[in-house]
């Protein structure tokens, strides 16, 4: 089991740098290049929903980003101190409702959940904890 | 900082966005200007070329959603080409291809503007 640690300044131009962070372990986790973009994407979408709505883009707040990973798993796990929102209980857009009305915003939880094997969100003494974790190889049914 | 640029020239009938970089929640309002400017100059045949496009996240792909609307009420539209297959598997996942037209190159949509309209 190996644990890597990023804490960033909650500010959108830090997202380039968390996903290069994120990227690097991926790939010598043993991931394809597709699972990386994949887990790229979901981590980007996660961290941005923390700076904008847990942080309300407040550049002087921060947040941890840790990769942990054990035997086959990869986990992201993202830790904030700001207002939390358990994105479990999100209600996905219907896509084809979504694309009728044209609304923009609104898609980074679907995508997380799409990406990702497994979210889990635990709010845990004043922190919100969001864990995305991605196999290596598919589980066999 | 992020590295995204976008570029604006004419072809035809059509007004060609080319982006570079990477597009999310960051750089996504550098977009937003780029294609206000465009609405604001009547230019409402848009054809974005996404050949040097690295990364897109859900931010960029709302800024499309943004202005659709305003575009095609205006007579024209926002159609894609270029796209490299990690660009175009996000516009997929979220079943974009059904709200957009999206072409292999980027003459092929400037054809389609030049089009008359029915």
């Amino acid at each position: 089991m190996g644990t890597r640690k990023l804490t960033v300044p909650s500010d959108r131009s830090q997202l380039e740098r968390i996903r290069k962070f994120v990227c690097e372990a991926a790939r010598e986790f043993g991931f394809s290049e597709m699972e990386v973009n994949k887990i790229e994407l979901a981590v980007d979408e996660a961290c941005s929903n923390v700076i904008r709505h847990a942080y309300g883009d407040d550049a002087s707040r921060s947040f941890d980003i840790l990769v942990e990973t054990e035997r086959e798993e990869f986990s992201v796990v993202i830790e904030d101190t700001g207002k939390s929102y358990d994105i479990l209980t999100h209600k996905l857009p219907e896509m084809p409702v979504y694309l009728r009305e044209h609304r923009p915003g609104g898609l980074g939880i679907k995508l997380i959940r799409t990406l990702m094997d497994n979210v889990d969100y635990e709010p845990l003494h004043g922190r919100n904890r969001l864990t995305l974790t991605k196999r290596l190889h598919p589980r066999t049914p | 900082m992020a590295t995204f640029n976008s570029s604006v020239r004419k072809a035809d009938n059509s007004t060609i966005i080319e982006v570079s970089g990477d597009l999310d929640a960051h750089t996504a309002t550098q977009l937003e200007k780029t294609i206000q400017d465009l609405l604001d100059a009547h230019q409402f045949r848009l054809i974005v070329n996404f050949t040097k496009l690295n990364y897109i996240s859900s931010a960029g792909l709302g800024v499309f959603m943004a202005f659709i609307d305003d575009v095609r009420t205006n007579g024209g539209d926002i159609k894609f080409s270029n796209m490299s297959e990690k660009i175009f598997n996000v516009f997929d996942l979220l079943g974009f291809p059904l709200l957009y037209e999206i072409y292999k190159e980027e003459n092929e949509a400037v054809k389609k503007f030049n089009l008359p309209t029915v």
